[in-house]
């Protein structure tokens, strides 16, 4: 008996102590941060701001080497920043250490989505960057597709990252991307609807029937959205809602997967299951799926703008004969692309910087897009010792490895495109947002925290019971009946009810 | 009389003096338990509260509902009782197949004598414990899928149909129950090996004298002596019956809905449900209902292991 | 005296049929190593193709070349943390484990009972990654050295347990005869228990050295610095671009990273394991059967 009691009393004594210094080293944290920030205000112009930049992936050694000296000394140069660069493993993004690191408020920036935007912000884990972007982020304004690129990510009038990059890319997802090389090889030579893919897929496994149909990202059904039978130019908000894009003014949201054009793409999908297009290991073996894919063994992904060149580039060294190309199947007059305007990535700041320490992260942002001769910097090093300038004006790699992936800072203002881009795809490229129209919801951050329970429990639903409908390996009509019922008890009416409230707060404020 | 209390009380105040050496040889492990186990814990008050980042941990606001952070588990109560129950299942078997098999390897090296056999079998043995089971994944892909799979390429030879494997969910449970076995014996069967050595030979030899064969020296002998160690494993292993082995399930399934119906463990479930890109409370609110029903299963365990065998219980 | 028994045939037969198992057994574990080592050193193309075999077309060495490439001098610098980590860390976990582990055998110890309870609780309960990131980096400071990858890990309850199964297999009567001679804890310990334990020592100086030497979660969490990577951690970041888009296949950034290849999947996995085949015949040697007991009561 005294034993137990013994036990509980310590026990007791080591959660009362803990609490107690736990509360202690949290408010040891911030009057630390306050500190720093007064004594950065006292010594503007002498000591350098430190920042950390986070990016994701790997290191090789070159750009580490270039990241400590060449790149730290110019950044150090320009705008007075001792800039430290560090690399998480991608499974870390948007969660994992990366909320760790944001949640204990250490200080930082990485780049973010408009998703996990809105979860930060919610939170309180982004810093309000507001009232300093004007004055240090202005090259960042011009070149970045002006105040509507910021508007993606502001919530409530508030700005909380910085948009990176320039890239049209209206209809991300909604097309499909075919291998350009081998329609051209079957005699076809263009791809419009969905009879016209099936007849590619015949006669192209006629032909190569070791080339496998879909891999990369699997089937997703916004690509048949513009050859399904509806009036509705669907645009999915997110997994669960959906609006009709062509009514810019009408807030009108509905349930995705309950609708009928979600009926139309999982027959479609199941159809091309059966006929092979879709691998049977594509939801057991995705790696496999993406092996085929990088070795040019596929013929159709997702599609969107930039992927192109992205694709095309890893591809090529395999086979140099591969040329992708985007295909809408159906009408872009009756249903236009959408565009997030010049949407690419964005970097976001902890939300424990504040002050002198903010204005520099702002300036190191900024800075990374201001000009050619700074674009080219990160991405390709230091003449000579990393490449030389070839008689026709193109760049000679001497030395592969970037320091930042070539899709981040990609901006049209300021793109180097490789020696096999053919001037057709140039062309396509540059004038791709021509004729689209805006998203519904720049500007919008859905905040989940009133249905977070129900999003948990609806992801699970969507997991289990949609995903196989989704990629055509069970049949719609068997199996709807049973999703629905799951998506229901899983709450999906009180999820859509609370999306429509704030997506009408939304559009009637911008009115 | 009162010399007596007197004596008592000399004798409990020389015992605690006595026992110094004690409290000082414990010190490091107490402090260690103490800074990374106990003082993280407060943290489990986090469970109850909605967290943000300027109140902290102490200053966040209470979760309202006080269990919301449970809701979305228990909520849809079917699927929370099969994962409950497959996790539960899963660890019975890990752990019945593991120890037979673990046992047996060890028994059987500590039989034989070639050193050399016994370095080179064990360390072959024991190496599968280190592969990521992403990699054991693949593996397995390439062992049993319907086009290109050796197994299905071996009973095709026998003219019999391919099977599919990843569209069987019931296969799984052996399925996984091999792989879960494959790549712990060799790395529990140490821990048997071990025990095995301790034991005194003279009382082989003494068997031996009465004529006893080695088969009835492991029966009587060694299983026995092996018993408090198996006991204390399976002791401690009963608190985790609640938890399972995420990077398991997606690395051998890649978390194939198909497959669900026997891979949704609680932490797949959990982790499924969005909680990768979601709120870590939600974790955290199922792992203390992993915890507490852990406990509970422990302590009964302990109190009934306590009535046999004073010696085999853990405290 | 050294009794001469006679050599059942029956044993005989045993003996046989426990080779024979045990090859079986061995053999069954290489086997699907043998796939990652073969498939290691097969070309991404095949492999993309035609899945893992055991009989590839084509050898090359072009994985192992993109590993070492992409990595170069790294791989050196956190060859050389791995080390340190390992044998410091397992230094102080052994010193902190069988300490803690002798106090709760002693039998007449009223407070024994509750060390073990207040270990094996944590075992239980956990207070989740949040509150063990903010004090082990902001309270205790450690982060970004290589002790922060050797502290947290001290005590592994797992194994202390271990130990003290260990220690109460030991006959009594020695440790009664010691205490009757006067010894105190100390004497007992370190002349008499540790020498006897040599097989229980062996087994969680194994464990806590594979412990530390395979761990990435320490360095994942706790350093940024790449001075102080150790090899599993860089191993480990090559995967997990692989591992993201297998569960996030339709996040906006799944189409931006580029694969590291299947084949390397492959060779990452043999990189790892090479140094533990290494490893265990040095320690095998310890788990040298029924020595010491005999000998000491004499």
């Amino acid at each position: 008996m005294k034993l137990r009691r013994l036990k509980k009393c310590l026990i007791a004594m080591a959660v009362a102590s803990s609490l107690f210094l736990v509360a202690c080293s949290n408010n040891d944290a911030s009057s630390n941060n306050n500190d720093t920030s007064n004594s950065g205000e006292v010594t503007k112009n002498e000591k350098p701001t430190p920042v950390t930049l986070i990016l994701y992936g790997e290191s090789s050694a070159r750009m580490s080497d270039f990241a400590e000296n060449e790149l730290h000394k110019r950044v150090l140069d320009e705008i007075n920043v001792d800039l430290t660069i560090q690399y998480l493993p991608w499974t870390e993004y948007a969660g994992g250490k990366t909320e760790l690191m944001l949640s204990s408020g250490e200080k930082f920036v990485t780049y973010t989505d408009t998703a996990f935007l809105a979860k930060c912000v919610a939170k309180g884990y982004y810093a309000d960057l507001t009232d300093v972007y004007k004055d240090n982020a202005k090259e960042l304004l011009a070149n970045c597709g002006g105040e509507e690129a910021f508007d993606t990510w502001r919530v409530n009038g508030r700005l909380f990252a910085l948009p990176f990059g320039n890239k049209p890319n209206a209809g991300e997802n909604y097309l499909l991307m075919a291998r350009e090389d081998i329609l051209k090889d079957v005699g076809m030579d263009d791809l419009k609807t969905i009879e016209d893919v099936e007849k590619f897929w015949t006669l192209a496994h006629e032909k190569y029937p070791d080339m496998i149909g879909f891999s990369r990202g699997g089937i997703n059904p916004l690509i048949f959205n513009g050859a399904l039978d509806s009036d509705r130019n669907v645009f999915r908000l997110n997994g669960f809602v959906a609006t009709d894009g062509n009514k810019l003014d009408s807030s009108e949201v509905w349930s995705y997967y309950e609708s009928d054009e979600y009926r139309q793409s999982a027959e479609i999908a199941k159809r091309w299951y059966d006929m092979g297009m879709i691998p049977t290991y594509i939801l057991s073996n995705g790696s496999q799926a993406d092996a085929e894919f990088y070795n040019a063994n596929a013929l159709f992904t997702i599609g969107a703008s930039y992927r192109v060149f992205e694709y095309q580039d890893i591809v090529n060294k395999v086979n140099p004969n591969v040329v992708f190309k985007n295909y809408y199947l159906g009408d872009k007059t009756q249903k236009p692309l959408m565009s997030r305007g010049a949407y690419s990535t964005a970097f976001a700041v902890s939300a424990n910087v504040e002050g002198e320490e903010l204005v520099g992260y702002v300036k190191l942002i900024n800075l990374f897009q201001s000009s050619q001769e700074w674009v080219d910097f990160i991405l390709y090093g230091v003449e000579g010792k990393d490449y030389n300038w070839a008689e026709d004006g193109t760049m000679e790699m001497i030395n592969t490895d970037v320091l930042v992936d070539t899709w981040l800072p990609d901006n049209i203002n300021f793109k180097r495109y490789p020696a096999w881009v053919t001037d057709e795809q140039k062309d396509t490229y540059e004038n791709w947002n021509e004729g689209c129209i805006p998203q519904k919801d720049i500007g919008f951050a859905f905040d989940l925290t009133p249905v977070s329970t129900e999003y948990a429990q609806l992801q699970a639903v969507e997991q289990e019971y949609f995903n196989p409908i989704t990629a055509g390996i069970i049949s719609y009509e068997d199996n709807i009946d049973e999703a629905i019922k799951r998506l229901k008890d899983a709450g999906i009416d009180a999820f859509v009810a609370e999306y429509q409230r704030q997506f009408d707060e939304f559009i009637n404020s911008k009115n | 009389m009162f010399q007596k209390e007197g004596y008592k009380k000399i004798r409990k105040k020389n015992k605690f003096v006595q026992q110094w050496p004690l409290y000082l040889l414990s010190l490091p492990g107490i402090l260690a338990l103490i800074a990374f186990s106990y003082l993280p814990m407060a943290g489990i008050v986090l469970v109850f509260k909605q967290y943000n980042f300027k109140g902290g941990i102490f200053g966040s606001p209470w979760a309202d509902p006080i269990y919301k952070n449970f809701k979305f588990f228990f909520n849809n109560f079917s699927t929370a009782m099969r994962s409950t129950g497959l996790t539960a299942m899963y660890n019975i078997l890990f752990f019945i197949v593991g120890t037979i098999f673990a046992v047996s390897i060890a028994v059987m090296l500590s039989e034989v004598s070639k050193k050399f056999f016994i370095k080179i079998s064990q360390s072959l043995m024991f190496l599968p414990y280190f592969i990521s089971w992403m990699v054991i994944g693949a593996i397995l892909y390439a062992l049993i899928n319907a086009e290109t799979g050796l197994l299905n390429q071996i009973l095709r030879s026998f003219g019999k149909p391919a099977f599919d494997y990843y569209a069987y969910p019931k296969a799984w449970i052996l399925i996984l129950v091999i792989a879960n076995t494959w790549q712990s014996c060799g790395y529990s069967s140490i821990i048997y090996y071990g025990v095995i050595s301790g034991i005194d030979t003279s009382l082989y030899e003494a068997a031996r004298v009465d004529g006893a064969s080695k088969w009835q020296c492991i029966l009587k002998i060694t299983l026995p002596l092996l018993r408090p160690t198996i006991v204390i494993l399976f002791l401690l292993s009963i608190g985790n019956m609640l938890k399972g082995n995420l990077n398991m399930i997606i690395g051998l399934t890649n978390l194939n809905p198909v497959l669900l119906p026997t891979t949704d463990l609680i932490d797949v479930f959990v982790y499924r449900s969005g909680v990768r890109n979601g709120e870590m409370a939600f974790a955290s609110a199922i792992s203390l209902y992993q915890s507490i029903f852990g406990l509970i299963l422990v302590l009964t365990a302990n109190k009934i292991a306590g009535k046999f065998d004073k010696e085999s219980t853990l405290f | 005296m050294k009794l001469k028994t006679k050599k059942l045939s029956s044993d005989k037969l045993l003996i046989a049929f426990f080779y024979f198992l045990l090859t079986c057994i061995s053999l069954i574990c290489l086997f699907p190593i043998v796939f990652a080592i073969v498939g290691s050193f097969s070309t991404e193309a095949e492999v993309a193709k035609n899945g893992f075999t055991l009989f590839p077309k084509t050898l090359s060495l072009d994985t192992y070349k993109y590993v070492f490439q992409a990595q170069g001098s790294k791989l050196v610098n956190a060859y050389k943390n791995s080390i340190i980590v390992t044998v410091g860390g397992t230094l102080i976990s052994i010193i902190v484990t069988i300490t803690y582990a002798y106090v709760i055998t002693v039998k007449d110890f009223k407070f024994g009972k509750f060390l073990a309870f207040f270990a094996y609780f944590t075992m239980i309960f956990n207070g989740g990654m949040l509150p063990w990131y903010l004090i082990t980096t902001k309270y205790f400071g450690l982060k970004d050295s290589l002790l922060a990858l050797m502290l947290p890990y001290a005590m592994n309850v797992f194994n202390m347990y271990l130990m003290r199964n260990f220690i109460k297999g030991l006959p009594y009567e020695l440790v009664e005869s010691a205490k009757i001679d006067g010894s105190g804890h100390f004497r007992i310990l370190f002349q008499m228990i540790l020498p006897l334990s040599k097989a229980g020592i062996a087994t969680i100086v194994l464990f806590y050295a594979l412990q530390y030497w395979n761990d990435f979660y320490l360095p994942l969490m706790l350093i940024n610095k790449e001075k102080f990577y150790t090899i599993q951690y860089i191993l480990y970041k090559m995967m997990a671009n692989i591992q993201f888009l297998a569960s996030n296949p339709s996040s906006s950034m799944a189409s931006h990273i580029t694969l590291p290849t299947q084949t390397i999947k492959m060779a990452i996995t043999c990189i790892a394991i090479g140094p533990i085949i290494l490893l265990y015949p040095f320690v095998q040697k310890h788990f040298v059967k029924g020595v010491t007991v005999g000998a000491l009561k004499g």
